[in-house]
Formats: C-alpha cells, structure tokens, sequence
C-alpha cells in the first residue's frame, strides 16, 4: 500500500480493510520510523519509512 | 440551637454559632472563610488540616469548635507576619518544596510546631515530627531540605 | 542620521510576509543546543506565596452563592441488579431539591462504548457493578438534609455472585458481569460474553526457537495488587446550569477542556455554553482524567435549577475512584552464558475494574520495551472484575510489567553469573533496536542511565546487615497531543500567557521560563495562567507527561509568533522595512548599514505605543505536539528488611533519568522523586483489600497507608539531558516513567536482603514474612 501521510493511509486502511474503521475511529496511534503520532495526521510518510499502528495509550 | 464560641484565630477575638457536632475545621472553613486548612481525609490520617490550638498541633478534623471558647487558634492564614513571609514559608517556596500544594498549609503548621519545640531538630527528628502529614507529590525529600534551611536561618545559624 | 531605505514602502513592511509563514507546529531543533539565560535556572514558582499562606483556592475552596450540597447514594454490594428506586421520600423531604437517578442521564453517546461506559460508572443503570457504584444522588439545602435524604431513597437490590481476583475471573463459570463483552483479538470470535474483554499479541522473531538456544531459562509467576493514586485532595465540583443552557463548573481535573467536552456529551449539552475552570489541583497522578462526579453534580443543578456542590469524602476517593489494575503474570527469560537475552516470552492479566480496559494490552506493550531482543513475544489479557473502573496512575501498566520482567532478568543475571547492571547494559535497546512493541527505536536513554547508574556511588556503597541492593529499569511512550498558548503583552510592557493544560507540578513556572527566555526578558516579567474553558481553545489534560512538553513547546511557538508583531510595530515606528528589524534581548534592534545605531526599541517602549501601531500585541499558537519521544529511567535503591518481623525500610534511593532538557530542575527532580516515593509505596505497602463479600475493607489512609516522611530517606536523582529533537528547547516529558522502576528496584532489593525471591507485590511484612518461613522450611 502506498500512502504519503498519516490520513492518507487510514483512508485507504478504512477503503481495503473496512474492519479497520471502527478502530482507527476510536483512535489509534502511528509509529513513523520509531516517533509516535497520535493527532497530527498531515504528517508525511517518507519513502520506505517503517510504519506501526498501534494503541493509542493513556497517560496518568 | 446553635453553640455560641467565642475564641480566638490567629490572634483576633472571634466570635461564632456552630452546631454541637461540627468540627473545627468546618467552622474555619465554612463560617470564617478560612480554607487554608483542607479536608483530605476528615478523619485524621493525613494532616491536610492541621492548626495549632493552644500550642500544641491538632488535625482540625477531629477537634469540635463548640470546644473552642476561650481557646486560641492559629491557621494557616496567620503564619505570615502582614507582608513578610514566616521564614518557613519561604523556604518551602525557595526549596521547591511544593508541587500540586495542597498539604503546605499542614506541612507548614506541624514544622512551625515542631520548630518551636525543637529548633535544631536532626533530619531524623524532622521526619518523625512530620509524620502526621501526608504528601503525594514530593517524596518529602525537599520537604525536609526546607524546615532544615528555614530551622537554621531561624536560629541565627 | 540614518536615511530610510526608499526602496521599502513603512506601511509594506509592517504588512505580514509571505516568508515569514505563521509558526505552528514547526520548530528549529539547532537551538536545542544553544544557551539559555533562563532555562535550567530555579526560579520561585508563581504560584507559591498562594500556596503557602493558604490562598490558593482548591477544587473544595470555592462556592456558588446559593449553592446546595450534593451528596450520592452508593451501593453497599460487590455486585447486584437494581430492581427498583424509590426517591419519592427523599423528594418529599424539605429542604431537598432535587433528586436524580441513571433516569436523568439518558444515553447521549450515540454507541460510543468508551462514552457510555463513563457514563454507565458515573452512575449504575441496570446493575451496581462495584462496591460503592453510585445509584442516586441528592441536592439539599444542608448537609444534614442530604444525608437524611440518602437515607430515604428505597433501593431494591437483586444480589449476584461477584467476582473482585483477576484470575478468578477468567475461569469459566465466574460470575459474568456484562452480558454484551466478546472477547476481541481471538479467533473465531466467541460466541458467548465473558470477563475476558481483549486478547493482544506484541513481539517478533521466534522465541521458541530462541528458547532452544538458550543456555539458562528463569520461568516465574508475579503478582501486583491494586493501589491508588491517593492523591491528597478529594474530588470537587461546584456547577451551575442556568435554564437557558448556559452552565459554569468549578473543579480540580487534570483537564478541564476534556471533562467540558465529555460532560456536555453525557448531559447533551453544548459545550461552548459549559465555562469550566480548573481550580488549583491538589493531585492527580492520572486519577482526576476520568470524570466521576461532575456529571451527576450538572445534573442535579439543572434539574434543581440552584448551583451545586459534590465533594467526595475520603471513603469515596478510595471505594469509587480511579484505582490501578491488579495484575497476574508469567514471565520467562532465556539467556546465553555470554549474556545475551535469546528469548523472552510474557503473559499478563490485568482487571480494568467493572469496565474494559486495555490495561494489560500497556502492560504487554511496555515490559520488555527496555531491551534489545531478537525473540520477543507479549501476551495480554484484559478482564473484568467487580472494582471501581480503573484509572491510569502515572506511567499506567508500566510499573506492574516492570515488576515481573526486571526481576526476572535480575534472577536471570544471577544464574549466569553474570553482574545485573553489566547484564542489563549488554541486552538494553538502543538507537535501530526493533522494540518489543514494534516500531524501532530511534535515539534513547536507557544505555545512558544504565552508564550513570554504574559508575554512581551509591552502586558501590558498603551494604549492612539485612541489607539488599536492587536496580531495575522503567520506560514509558509519553505524548504530547492537543494545545495552546496566548501570549498577550500588556500596555506596561509585561507578558501575561494563557495556558490550558493545568498547573499539576510547577508548569507555570516552566512555561514562563520559556517565554521569558524566547523574548529576552527576566523570568519576573512573564507570568503564566491556566485559562478556562471560555477563554482558550481546547487542550488535551495533562497527563501522559504532556503538560510542560507541549504547553512548552505552544509557548514558545506563540512568543515567537508574538516577537514577528513586535519586530513589525518597531518596523512601523521606525519607519523601516521588518526585515531589517531583529528581536534580541527583550528588544527590537535595527540592523544593517542604514539603521545601526538606532537605539533598541524595548518591549516596554514598543507595548506603550502598541494603540498607534495597530493595537495590542499577542502571539498565539495552536499545536499538535507529536512526537514526544520515549522515556526510561534506572533506579537503584538499598533496603533493610528485618526477619523477624518482614518488615523493609528504604536506606538509599537513586534516581537516573533523561529529561532531555529541565527547563527547572528543582521541578524536574520533583517529578523524579514523587514518582519514586509513590513506586515505593506500591512496592512495601499499599493495596486494596477486598472482603469475601466484594467490599473494600480499606477505605482509608489509616489502612491504606501511604509512605509519609519518616518511611523514606532523601531520594538522590541525576537529570540526564539527551535532547528531544521534537522539542525546540530539547524538552522530553518526565512526569511518569519515575514511578515504572521503583516496584522492580525494592523487589530485587528485599530479594538480596532476605535471599528469597519476591515475586508478589506489595512486599508487606506479612507477605515477606511468609516468603522468608516457607523458604527455611
């Protein structure tokens, strides 16, 4: 799957894998090359970057 | 079919009607607005609310003020001498020895009385002396480093 | 006599440049290595004269004019169907105003499970899930009449089996306390609910092949019980909801944007006409991120049509709110002779209290985060219990997994012979190190505090009789999230900044220092305050350790945007183009051949003119302050524990930990030692105790002790400052990862004093003495 930012891959995660929707609705975060985003989802995903969708965790 | 009180609170002549069972501090609070001492337990297990009666430190949850005539108070409110800070005050502010702050009030009256007792007291003795108040947030450690400071400056060290 | 530069027209310059795009979310990281005039100095919070002459107002030290007092009813069983209410009595009584039950909260959450579940907490519905479940809640004139009215509500309870023990829970035939929870992540998806609510899988490689090259395998079980945050002030709200929909709410919350946001949700109200303030916070530590009270307190004023005011006792903070998980796990740790880590395998169980959760799932994710391993494998369980709803408590998870993994890693070392501290240092993740949660690691501090905590002193202390040393690592992800800051010049020349994220542990201060230090200015000249919900856009709580992260980073952003107008109106009043205008030292000074020696315009000068150069000066900043970077900790701590009794006194504690850069160290060290003192407290003392009738038996601080002063000895820190290149000062957050080691730290520590391996937390005399008896029989 090709995607140059954040929105960009959860739009064609919800198109492919519509079971992933719901998910990424509730908030999930992004790993992009080791750095956690949560929010900022214009943020570029540079070419071969390795890419983790994960927990969006609390925080005490 | 209030209790009629008169006492007094940091050294003003008080007067006021509380109902037999209310306690000492519900009165500072919530008859004299002052709220400097706080509720964190109400049952006498984390000194939030300390105030010292004559002399002698208490939790002010577990005194009743119907008790209070002819008493006098000291709180939080009269620590400080009109601008001037008391010098433990200002070491907790110096030390860092607050954070969210909550406890200082009781901190800073059960060091006052402490203090007063013992005005050289050894880290140990500081730390048996403040047992009675609980905080969260520091780990007491410059707490402790603050009574130390403000001890010695009082002394004239 | 300096000539204009014609070329320029004054009123184009003054005009905003297409090259000097608005700053928002972009930052220089080159300056993360310049030097600072006021950060990392230590000056006096401004907050604490208030808060040492007892001025600052708390979430209980405010009131409505007019208010009436709030109280709730609880349930007394573990677990029960609520057959029938009946408030008509209570309402009947005079001087009561308003009474109100789950049939004044109608379901506005439009199937947001999440939504639904604070609200189904905040006050049961079909069933009390808990030992004190709010059931009903009053408004009356007095105390005295609420109290009489709660004893006047009529609730027929339905009793039902309970179940309050993580691993009971799991087994088939406990008591089932939701009837719609499947469990998620297992295959096929089961077709009956159980207390099982999600099953999760972290790691890589292949660790039953990486068990076979093992030449020493430590396989153990663990256990944590429940704790509290404990903080030292109860819940407080005070609210007003006028009939027009307009509402005010007071109250101590670690975010009061996000309790605004969620509570008109749950009260179907517009959250622009709900003006929330956050009072000055007595503690947190996670446990006022949830709403508990707040909503039923908007309720009972908008059908009182009268401000209200609920403020918890004690016995309610510790039997309704936000405790930890307690956890069941099972770990195993294979090794080579050299040292190397083959495989590491977890299983851990966590309860979320009455409600799902993903506390096990952050369990699983952060226990092996502090190593580099090639076969790593996490499986977490989370379940249901009859407990109040758990909260996050600093670091959530984080210490209950550390517990269980660093010991196992220490007993591991052990077996191979190996020193734990050098173990540690040759298997501990660095910069390309796949985590065992996934993404690979870029630059980290865990190799840096693993070297301070080698060569420091007190790893080479003389030990005394009954004495033991235990060091262990900790790691939390940190995040930074929604924010922003109004940095507004007043017309004497000072700086007044706006703030959203709440004060918990100096902030203002520190978010002052950086104004200060953008602008060139003393520390004095700048002070910060937590805006309301009226005046601010919205910001995320803090928690999560964001809070100085992010409102650092929007300050500093905002200032910067603040200096543009500055260097504009000194532009104007010059009569020069802005870009020959620079800012330096609290300034703006022309520069180049032409203007040079024009005498600087301060920001003094330049805010008294502010009305004839185009109005008042302000800079602001909405962020989103991504990429906060991990965090990890080492501590070291040596503790005496007394075999005849069990019971372990702390002797020496060391904490080591990368703040990337203090902005003030004295709240920095703060944060270290508050969080080691409360992991302590975990670690020797502190847990909840449940009844076979699924009540808490300690409601208290008398029974839930605390450590207090005389409990504890100094706690010794080292800041480490490895620059966050996602901050523009460097700032990485350092709120929670000091309370992630100390549990693992006191445990290998009590360990090497008595030569029993602990493997149950909290480490109560009882619990070691019986560890110490069955080890000699």
């Amino acid at each position: 799957m090709q995607a140059g930012t954040i929105r960009e891959l959860f739009r064609k995660l919800s198109e492919q894998y519509p079971g992933m929707e719901p998910h990424i609705k509730r908030g999930v975060a992004v790993s992009i090359n080791g750095k956690i985003y949560r929010d900022q989802w214009d943020t570029p995903l540079p070419e071969g970057a390795e890419i983790y969708l994960m927990l969006r965790v609390p925080g005490g | 079919m209030g209790v009629l009180v008169k006492t007094t609170v940091n050294g003003d002549a008080v007067e006021f009607t509380c109902d037999e069972g209310e306690v000492l501090l519900d009165v500072l609070r919530n008859r004299l607005g002052l709220t400097g001492a706080k509720e964190g337990c109400g049952t006498g297990d984390c000194g939030a609310c300390s105030v010292i009666l004559d002399g002698r430190l208490v939790c002010s949850c577990l005194v009743l003020g119907a008790e209070m005539n002819g008493k006098k108070v000291e709180t939080i409110e009269g620590m400080a001498e009109g601008q001037k800070l008391h010098p433990l005050q200002q070491a907790f502010i110096d030390h860092a020895a607050l954070q969210c702050g909550v406890c200082t009030p009781g901190f800073l009256m059960a060091a006052d009385a402490l203090l007063r007792k013992n005005p050289d007291p050894t880290e140990e003795e500081i730390r048996f002396g403040l047992a009675g108040n609980l905080c969260r947030c520091t780990g007491y450690d410059k707490i402790v480093r603050a009574v130390q400071a403000a001890a010695k400056e009082m002394r004239g060290a | 006599m300096v000539t204009l530069n014609e070329n320029n027209n004054p009123s184009e310059a003054a005009a905003p440049t297409t090259s000097e795009p608005h700053v928002n979310g972009t930052h220089n990281s080159d300056l993360v290595k310049r030097d600072f005039k006021v950060i990392g100095s230590r000056p006096r919070r401004p907050d604490g004269i208030d808060k040492v002459t007892g001025r600052a107002r708390y979430g209980a030290d405010f009131n409505f004019p007019g208010q009436l007092v709030g109280l709730v009813l609880r349930s007394p069983h573990a677990h029960a169907e609520i057959v029938k209410i009946d408030t008509s009595k209570a309402e009947k009584l005079p001087g009561v105003k308003a009474v109100i039950t789950s049939a004044d909260l109608p379901d506005h959450t439009g199937g947001d499970r999440n939504m639904f579940d604070i609200l189904e907490n905040c006050m049961a519905r079909k069933k009390a899930l808990y030992d004190g479940h709010a059931v009903a809640a009053v408004a009356a004139v007095d105390a005295a009449t609420a109290r009489k009215a709660l004893k006047l509500i009529d609730v027929k309870y339905k009793l039902l089996p309970h179940v309050t023990d993580v691993d009971e829970a799991l087994k088939p035939g406990a008591p089932l306390i939701h009837d719609n929870v499947f469990t998620e992540g297992v295959e096929p998806k089961p077709t009956k609910p159980s207390n099982w609510c999600k099953r999760a899988e972290y790691g890589h490689g292949d660790v039953d092949a990486g068990f076979r090259d093992a030449d020493v395998v430590i396989s153990r079980s663990y256990k944590t019980e429940q704790t509290h945050q404990g903080y030292i002030e109860p819940h407080s709200v005070s609210a007003s909801v006028s009939p027009d929909g307009m509402a005010e709410m007071w109250m101590c919350t670690q975010g009061h944007f996000v309790f605004r946001n969620q509570c008109a949700q749950l009260l179907g109200m517009e959250a622009s006409k709900l003006r929330t303030t956050s009072s000055e916070i007595g503690g947190g530590f996670g446990g006022k991120t949830h709403l508990w009270v707040e909503p039923l307190a908007l309720a009972l004023s908008r059908k009182a049509n009268r401000p209200v005011k609920i403020t918890m006792t004690r016995e309610e903070v510790f039997r309704c709110t936000g405790p930890t998980s307690s956890a069941s796990m099972d770990v195993k740790i294979g090794a080579k002779k050299d040292g190397t880590i083959t495989a590491a395998f977890a299983e851990l169980r966590f309860h979320g209290g009455a409600f799902p959760g993903m506390w096990a799932e952050l369990g699983a994710m952060t226990a092996f985060a502090c190593y580099d391993l090639k076969n790593v494998k996490t499986v977490s369980k989370d379940v249901i219990v009859n407990r109040p709803k758990t909260a996050a408590y600093r670091a959530p998870s984080s210490p209950i997994a550390a517990f269980a993994v660093e010991s196992a890693v220490d007993e591991l070392a052990k077996a191979i012979g190996m020193d734990p501290v050098d173990f540690r240092i040759k298997n501990a993740a660095k910069e390309g190190t796949k985590s065992s949660y996934g993404p690979v690691y870029g630059p980290i501090g865990i190799g840096p505090t693993l070297a301070a905590a080698k060569n420091h002193p007190h790893m080479k202390a003389p030990l005394g009789k009954n004495q033991g040393r235990g060091m262990a690592c900790g790691f939390w992800f940190n995040f930074g999230g929604q924010t922003c800051v109004d940095v507004n010049v007043t017309p004497d020349g000072f700086v007044n900044v706006a703030q959203g994220t709440v004060d918990v542990g100096g902030s203002r201060a520190s978010i002052a220092m950086a104004v200060a230090e953008e602008l060139g200015l003393p520390y004095e000249s700048v002070r910060s305050n937590v805006a309301d919900t009226a005046t601010l856009g919205h910001n995320d709580m803090t928690d999560g350790s964001r809070g100085t992260f992010s409102s650092s980073m929007a300050a500093i952003f905002a200032t910067r945007n603040a200096i543009k107008v500055l260097r504009e109106r000194a532009a104007k009043t010059w009569e020069i183009p802005v870009g020959e205008v620079e800012w330096k030292d609290g300034a703006a000074h022309a520069k180049g051949v032409h203007h040079g020696n024009r005498p600087p315009l301060t920001l003094k000068e330049i805010a008294a003119q502010a009305g004839n150069t185009g109005g008042p000066v302000a800079g602001h900043a909405e962020i989103t302050a991504d990429g906060a970077g991990v965090s990890f900790a080492t501590h070291i701590a040596d503790v005496e524990t007394d075999p005849e009794t069990g019971r372990s006194l702390v002797k020496r504690y060391t904490v080591i930990q990368d703040a990337g850069k203090a902005l003030h160290p004295s709240y920095v060290e703060g944060q270290f030692q508050g969080g080691a003192a409360q992991g302590i407290g975990w670690a020797l003392n502190e847990e909840y105790v449940y009844g076979k009738d699924g009540r808490l038996q300690n409601a208290g601080f008398l029974d839930y002790r605390i450590p207090v002063c005389s409990d504890l000895p100094m706690i010794d820190t080292q800041i480490l400052e490895i620059p966050n290149p996602n901050h523009p000062y460097g700032v990485r957050g350092v709120g929670e990862t000091s309370i992630v080691p100390p549990l693992a730290a006191l445990g290998i520590a009590v360990t090497n004093a008595t030569g029993v391996r602990q493997t149950h937390v909290p480490m109560s005399p009882p619990r070691v003495l019986k560890s110490i008896k069955s080890k000699a029989k």
